[in-house]
């Protein structure tokens, strides 16, 4: 493997090994449910945006009444009105 | 659900800084020890995990830690003992009361007079509210109460619950008919015209569209010696068609009952079979008086339990004359008459009615005059003597 494809690969998610994420849409009180896995950090939080930080990537996500859950086995749940969520790459993170 | 189980192994909520939040969330997700963000600066943590929290977020300034839930409010209780001690014999009871016979169902058949002798019954051979069930030997039962009881053949006591169900199946006694012993005749019980007749036993002496009086012979019980000679018990149905008139009267004054405002209550409180006296605001009843008595059972989440209420209610009045109007006489007359008729009509069958009336200053009085069909044969038994 060269050089620029291992640094290549060290970015890429492996899809059998986690999904990123999970999202369920609760209709009737019009909110979201995210849980996200392979997180590294949480960047910045409040209850209208959360930037969450994973290997190579941050995503960005905006709304209202955004509640944070943490588990044990490291994923992220959030829940809130969802109104935003933006992928943005960073070779450096 | 999340909320209960919190509550149960108990939660702490750390307050940091907005400014420090995230970093606090990045080392509890590297721990890997669950947790709730709330807007604010407020983490919720389990609190086993607080120790460890402690620990790990020296460098980040918390600014106040409370913690909450069950092994809290024990740790708090574990000062009051008189609650503890409250709290382990209200369960104890709880646990006993499940030992407890509460109520017993019978499953069968039977009238409300008939289902009280059998409870009886079973109370005698030791099945009753109150008992331990530990201390009931339901086969000695069965078989005492068949043995004791005429009326049930089958008897099976189950338990559900804190219930005793007894399924029981009720005796068939099979009466025959007992033919009448002796010799009689058959009279008419009253005037009248035959309009048919039919002989069981014995010689018919009229016919039909014959007139008869009351106490005419109509079937003998004597055989003529040409018929073979001998007495028997003469039966038969003779239908007769006869006349009479129904008087209904209502008189103009009526004795009415004046209850007065104040009622007294007396609230009895049954507990195991135990009556217990809880107030009474009279002494003895008065004589002019209607006694209202209502029995409540208790029940909790549709289960009966052993105890049961009584609110009696005394309700004294006078007797006062009341002077009634054309239209109320008019009304207890016809309510009278209907009464009356319905009472007649039920041995016989009406072929004709006419209702007159007649009013007077102190009465109304309706007169019907009826034509019906009646069996009017009656037996009227005599004495042989052979010597």
């Amino acid at each position: 493997m060269t050089e620029k494809n291992k640094k290549r690969d060290k970015f890429t998610i492996k899809p059998q090994v986690k999904s990123l994420f999970h999202a369920e849409l609760d209709g009737n009180k019009n909110r979201m449910n995210l849980v996200f896995s392979g997180v590294n950090s949480v960047k910045d939080y409040s209850d209208r945006h959360l930037l969450l930080r994973f290997r190579g990537f941050y995503i960005k996500l905006s709304g209202e009444g955004l509640r944070l859950f943490v588990f044990e086995d490291g994923s992220i749940s959030l829940e809130g009105r969802i109104e935003g969520l933006e992928f943005l790459y960073d070779r450096n993170c | 659900m999340i909320g209960i189980v919190r509550y149960i192994f108990g939660y702490a909520v750390i307050t940091v800084d907005e400014e420090d939040i995230s970093r606090a969330i990045t080392r509890l997700l590297n721990l890997k020890i669950s947790c709730e963000v709330i807007s604010g600066g407020e983490i919720i943590i389990p609190l086993f995990a607080l120790k460890r929290v402690r620990e790990k977020l020296k460098d980040i300034e918390i600014r106040s830690i409370s913690e909450c839930g069950a092994p809290i409010h024990l740790r708090a209780l574990s000062k009051r003992r008189g609650i503890i001690l409250a709290i382990a014999v209200f369960l104890m009871l709880q646990l006993l009361s499940s030992f407890v016979l509460w109520d017993i169902r019978l499953e069968g058949e039977f009238s409300e007079e008939e289902n009280g002798s059998i409870l009886e019954e079973l109370s005698s051979s030791g099945l009753s509210v109150g008992k331990f069930w530990l201390s009931l030997d339901r086969d000695k039962i069965e078989a005492e109460v068949l043995a004791k009881s005429e009326r049930i053949s089958w008897l099976n006591i189950n338990r559900r619950g804190t219930v005793a169900y007894v399924s029981i199946v009720k005796k068939e006694i099979h009466e025959e008919e007992k033919k009448p012993q002796g010799f009689s005749n058959v009279v008419a019980s009253r005037d009248g015209v035959i309009e048919d007749i039919l002989v069981k036993e014995g010689i018919a002496l009229v016919s039909r569209g014959e007139s008869v009086r009351g106490g005419q012979m109509l079937i003998s019980g004597v055989i003529p010696a040409d018929k073979g000679g001998g007495y028997l018990y003469a039966e038969g149905e003779v239908i007769a068609r006869f006349s009479e008139e129904v008087r209904a009267r209502a008189t103009a004054t009526l004795t009415e009952k004046v209850y007065k405002s104040e009622k007294k209550r007396d609230f009895m409180i049954n507990f195991f079979g135990l009556n217990i006296n809880i107030f009474k605001k009279y002494g003895n009843s008065p004589e002019l008086c209607d006694i209202i008595e209502k029995k409540q059972d208790v029940y909790i989440l549709g289960v009966k339990l052993p105890i049961s209420y009584t609110i009696r209610e005394i309700c004294e009045y006078e007797l006062k004359e009341k002077r009634l109007t054309l239209s109320e006489m008019t009304s207890i007359a016809r309510e009278e008459m209907e009464k009356k008729l319905r009472e007649r009509l039920d041995c016989g069958e009406l072929i004709s009615i006419k209702t007159s009336a007649s009013y007077e200053d102190d009465y109304y009085e309706l007169i019907a005059s009826i034509v019906m069909l009646e069996d009017i044969a009656e037996n009227k038994e005599f004495e042989f003597n052979l010597e």
